[in-house]
């Protein structure tokens, strides 16, 4: 705008300069110096003239002292000097030399001072010459007569008033003779009259000097005209001032003429101004209205993302899951409604607060846990976007799971890192039912086990029975002999007498011999029975047990030898089971509950892998192999058959869980999931498998001898459930 | 005329133009021509309508008052630091009780250093045509500086005159009071210029004849004034001053082979001073240019001689010695 208007400005400035410029010309006015030349050359020629006439006045004895004269000269001097002063306008046009003026008037003062000296010698001698004159002419007629003396004297005078009135060079002439003729007068004795007479030559003399420069000087001032110079002088200052006046008033035109314009032009500024202040204001109405309507489109789109916001957090606020999204430093930067809203609950996480401090806080009883914190440090230095960790909390009141899932929030790629969300997810229920459901399997295990196991305790209980009753008729037999004996005891008694007879008839309907041999023996077995039973009772005991949720500390080698034994009933009459435990091996921390129910469901697994390639072949021998090896860190335990093998399609995919080849009812689906999450989750172990159709299959399993603690919560955490 | 009429048709459209842009004179009244009409300083017609006596001798106007400028000037006048030595003031040569100079035969500058002249006087040097004996001052303030840069004089200069003036506080405050500039040559010649033209001596005992008062002089006098008019000494010496208005030549009548050999006016013959005023005169022994007249006797006799041509009697000198004492005025006390 400014750049718009600079043109205009400039434009205006210069004409505004211009302006200026011409009123200051139009204001050349040399009327005063003009009016005062004229006054001064006026008062020059005044002057001039009263000197001639005061000259004139001096040598016709009018006046008879120079004071007049000498102020004139004086008036005159100043004057023209004063005439200087106004050098530039008057001599203007050039035409006019200064020294034709100056030139004069100082001759014209010399002339003057020269007129005074000459005038007052002249003037002397003339009056002293007639004087003298007549004392002379007096004094030579007192004396003797001398006629001619006294008609020279007498020429003499004449001579001199001849010149003194007509002077030239015929009375010069007169009077030189009639000096030379006084000189020669014989002269008198008389001292006053020679006196006298040498005082009149003297004054003749000097009357005949002075006279004619006194003409010449009188002549020369005649001729010396300043007043034609001063005419000159004032034509040209005329001139002068009437040219600059004739300029003043074409510049006072010119004024007029730019006035005009500059005013013209001002209004026409002005109204270009008022246009440009419209455009402005109409290009302002325009912009304020793309501005409304960008305004309402942004509040439109501002509202959607609103509703998506509020549709969003709604959806936050509904999910049970307790959310939290931290920014890429760790702080919290909004919760959902799962937090709960009452700040006084101990569980609130403020907005701001640190990571830190919101998830490894003591006091923060429900998610008091180091899990959140090292999931997100964790993510911080990993590549993986999401971590998911299970954690107990060690609430007073009541126990929970959580499960914590921190994801990378990354919506803008994969490298444009925001933050993270913590979805805290309460899997008390999930766990609670998976631990149900871990135990219905066991159930299932046991439910499965339990004809074989029936079987297993039915054969000892049989013949433990069978010796009881042999032992019970034994001992029935031997009664009759045992009361005889008993009454060998009591011989006083009234009844019959015991005879050694008696005895030896009651021994004679006795296989006495047989039943002392046979019955520690019944008694022996039906021992071994009742023992075999009891370990079966134990195993199964131990294997019905919920479990603890610490690890213990246990001998996976006995682990191994009482799941063969339970599974015992499975396996007998498909395959044979060969134990090869390596006793070098360490206690490890574990579950052995969990443990056991894994490598039972194995076992059983291979049993019936074994079964499945028996029904084929009559002729096939199956074979289980369970072995246990330590390794330098950990435990590798295999269960190897030569069973049927797992088909390559579906290999990867025997831990899902629910996914069974067996048929309904016979299945939970549950054997390899379980095993999988016992192994992996919770002992931080290895499961695999090698398996070829037709061949066999062979399970490996890891377990780190040194199986952390850390996965688990710390021992003052857990709960006591 | 013709200039009249140009001037008259030079005058017209400016009242036309005028009247169209009175607007923007407004804007520029400022620039409006405030010049005074220049004092031209001639009071011609004050000079020519006054007539004056055409006697050859006639009576000096009364003198001023002093002011504070010639009172200035007349501490100036006194002041001999003025000079280089701050042994000579001005009225160490022209001694206003004294008839205005130093009765001196020749002038005595600084250190003693001797001048060529005799000092002329200062009364009434104002109705002098010009200053010095050669008159190479034309006025009272070109006669100032003369003097005082004069190395036989008062050998100073304006900047060493200034300094010391400027020293003297008193001196410094009254020139602030009186000029705006304080100290400068200009001012200080404007000051003793002032007191100066006060130095006039009216009411002399002739004047007062002239003026009517028959008893003022006596008869003696008198005849020495018809002999100063008869003899021609008055076509020099005459007007206000009795002289002091023309130059003349000295010796105009001097004839050297009749010249007296005891008259010391050899060297200066038909040499061209100014002819001194007689008033005071009977004041200002010895007499002349080189002041080798000791008395006015022998003044007026020399000048006799060879300004006249004429061997006065000494009748006649003592007559005119008479009435040249009657022309010493009075000067009003305070100047002195």
């Amino acid at each position: 705008m400014i750049k718009a208007y600079s043109r205009p400005i400039a434009a205006m400035l210069c004409l505004t300069a211009l302006t200026c410029w011409l009123f200051v010309k139009s204001r050349q006015d040399h009327h005063q110096q003009y009016d005062q030349l004229c006054q001064l050359l006026n008062v020059i020629s005044r002057v001039d003239a009263e000197i001639n006439a005061e000259v004139l006045k001096l040598k016709s004895h009018l006046h008879r002292n120079y004071d007049r004269l000498a102020m004139l000269e004086k008036y005159l001097d100043t004057s023209q000097r004063q005439v200087d002063g106004y050098r530039e306008f008057a001599y203007g046009l050039g035409g006019f030399d200064r020294e034709q003026l100056t030139q004069p008037m100082a001759r014209k003062l010399e002339l003057i001072t020269e007129f005074k000296a000459l005038h007052a010698v002249l003037e002397n001698s003339v009056a002293i010459f007639g004087r003298t004159c007549e004392q002379l002419t007096e004094l030579l007629q007192e004396g003797t007569d001398q006629p001619e003396a006294i008609g020279r004297l007498l020429k003499l005078e004449k001579a001199g008033n001849d010149l003194v009135l007509h002077s030239g060079p015929h009375s010069i002439e007169g009077l030189q003779a009639s000096i030379e003729l006084l000189n020669f007068i014989p002269m008198i004795a008389d001292s006053t009259a020679d006196r006298t007479r040498r005082v009149l030559v003297t004054h003749a003399k000097k009357l005949l000097e002075a006279k004619p420069a006194m003409d010449l000087l009188l002549e020369e001032l005649d001729h010396l005209s300043v007043t034609d110079r001063l005419q000159v002088l004032h034509d040209n200052a005329a001139n002068t001032f009437a040219r600059t006046s004739r300029e003043a008033a074409n510049y006072q035109l010119l004024l007029l003429a730019a006035t005009l314009w500059l005013i013209g032009y001002c209004g026409y500024s002005i109204f270009s101004i008022g246009r440009y202040v419209n455009a402005i204001r109409n290009s302002n109405e325009k912009l304020e209205d793309r501005v409304k309507l960008r305004t309402r489109e942004l509040e439109s789109k501002t509202e959607v993302l609103r509703s998506n916001g509020r549709f969003l957090s709604s959806v936050l606020d509904a999910m049970d899951a307790r959310i939290c999204i931290l920014d890429s430093a760790g702080t919290v930067n909004a919760t959902n409604a799962a937090w709960g809203n009452d700040r006084t609950d101990s569980d609130f996480i403020r907005l701001g607060e640190n990571y830190l401090q919101a998830f490894q806080d003591d006091h923060r009883t429900v998610f008091g846990s180091h899990g959140v914190v090292e999931a997100i440090e964790r993510l911080r230095v990993d590549d993986t976007s999401s971590v998911v960790v299970e954690f107990g909390t060690n609430s007073t009141t009541n126990c929970q799971w959580i499960q914590a899932r921190v994801s990378k929030m990354t919506p803008k790629g994969p490298d444009k890192f925001l933050g993270f969300v913590v979805a805290l997810l309460d899997i008390t229920d999930r766990r609670q039912l998976e631990q149900q459901l871990q135990q219905a399997q066991k159930l299932e295990s046991v439910g499965q086990l339990a004809a074989g196991i029936a079987h297993e305790i039915n054969t000892p209980m049989q013949y433990v029975g069978d010796n009881v009753q042999f032992v019970q008729g034994s001992l029935h037999q031997l009664d009759a002999i045992l009361q005889l004996l008993a009454s060998l005891d009591r011989p006083n008694e009234t009844s019959s007498p015991v005879t050694l007879d008696a005895i030896r008839q009651s021994i004679g309907k006795v296989n006495l011999t047989r039943l002392i041999d046979q019955m520690p023996k019944a008694i022996d077995d039906a021992q071994q029975g009742i023992d075999n039973v009891a370990r079966i009772i134990v195993a199964m005991k131990e294997f019905s047990h919920p479990g603890t949720t610490l690890p213990t500390a246990l001998d996976i080698n006995r682990v191994l030898e009482s799941t063969v034994v339970v599974s015992k009933c499975e396996w007998k009459y498909v395959a044979e089971v060969e134990l090869s435990l390596d006793p070098q091996t360490p206690s490890i921390a574990g579950f052995a509950n969990e443990l056991q129910q894994v490598f039972l469901n194995l076992v059983v697994n291979a049993a019936h892998a074994v079964e499945a390639r028996g029904r084929e072949d009559e002729e096939f021998r199956g074979k289980i192999r369970v072995t246990s090896r330590y390794l330098d860190d950990h435990c590798l335990v295999t269960i190897e058959d030569n069973g049927c093998g797992i088909p390559q399609n579906i290999r990867n995919r025997v831990y899902d869980p629910f996914f069974t080849t067996k048929e309904v009812g016979k299945g939970t689906g549950q054997g390899l999931a379980i095993a999988h999450q016992v192994i992996v989750n919770k002992h931080h172990g290895k499961l695999w498998l090698e398996s070829e159709e037709g061949v066999g299959t062979t399970f490996f399993i890891e377990l780190p001898i040194d199986t952390s603690l850390a996965m688990l919560p710390e021992p003052q955490s857990v709960s006591r459930c | 005329m013709s200039s009249e009429s140009k001037w008259v048709l030079a005058r017209w459209p400016r009242q036309a133009n005028l009247a169209a842009i009175w607007l923007v004179a407004i804007g520029f009244c400022g620039c409006e021509d405030d010049r005074q009409n220049r004092d031209l300083a001639l009071p011609i017609g004050h000079l020519i309508s006054r007539s004056q006596p055409h006697d050859p001798i006639v009576p000096l106007p009364a003198s001023g008052q002093l002011d504070a400028k010639s009172r200035l000037g007349k501490l100036l006048f006194h002041d001999s630091r003025l000079s280089h030595d701050n042994t000579i003031s001005c009225a160490s040569c022209h001694d206003i009780a004294q008839g205005g100079d130093d009765g001196r035969s020749l002038a005595v500058g600084i250190g003693g250093a001797a001048g060529a002249l005799n000092s002329p006087s200062v009364l009434n040097a104002t109705y002098n045509i010009a200053q010095f004996w050669d008159g190479r001052a034309q006025s009272l303030e070109d006669q100032v500086p003369g003097p005082i840069h004069a190395a036989n004089e008062m050998g100073s200069n304006w900047n060493e005159v200034i300094a010391k003036l400027k020293a003297d506080q008193v001196i410094h405050a009254q020139f602030r009071l009186l000029f705006p500039d304080g100290i400068t040559p200009q001012s200080i010649t404007e000051c003793i210029v002032a007191y100066e033209r006060l130095l006039t001596t009216p009411d002399a005992p002739f004047d007062r004849y002239l003026r009517g008062e028959e008893n003022a002089v006596s008869e003696e006098a008198l005849t020495g004034y018809r002999l100063f008019t008869q003899l021609g000494c008055a076509a020099c010496h005459q007007g206000r001053s009795v002289g002091g208005n023309l130059f003349q030549e000295l010796g105009v009548m001097f004839n050297a082979a009749s010249a007296s050999e005891n008259s010391g006016m050899h060297s200066i013959a038909k040499q061209r001073y100014k002819v001194p005023t007689l008033r005071n005169v009977e004041l200002t022994a010895p007499y002349l240019h080189d002041g080798s007249a000791a008395t006015l006797e022998e003044a007026v006799a020399v000048m006799g001689e060879y300004q006249l041509g004429a061997e006065l009697s000494d009748d006649e000198i003592r007559s005119l010695v008479l009435f040249l004492r009657s022309l010493t005025g009075v000067l009003s006390e305070e100047l002195k």
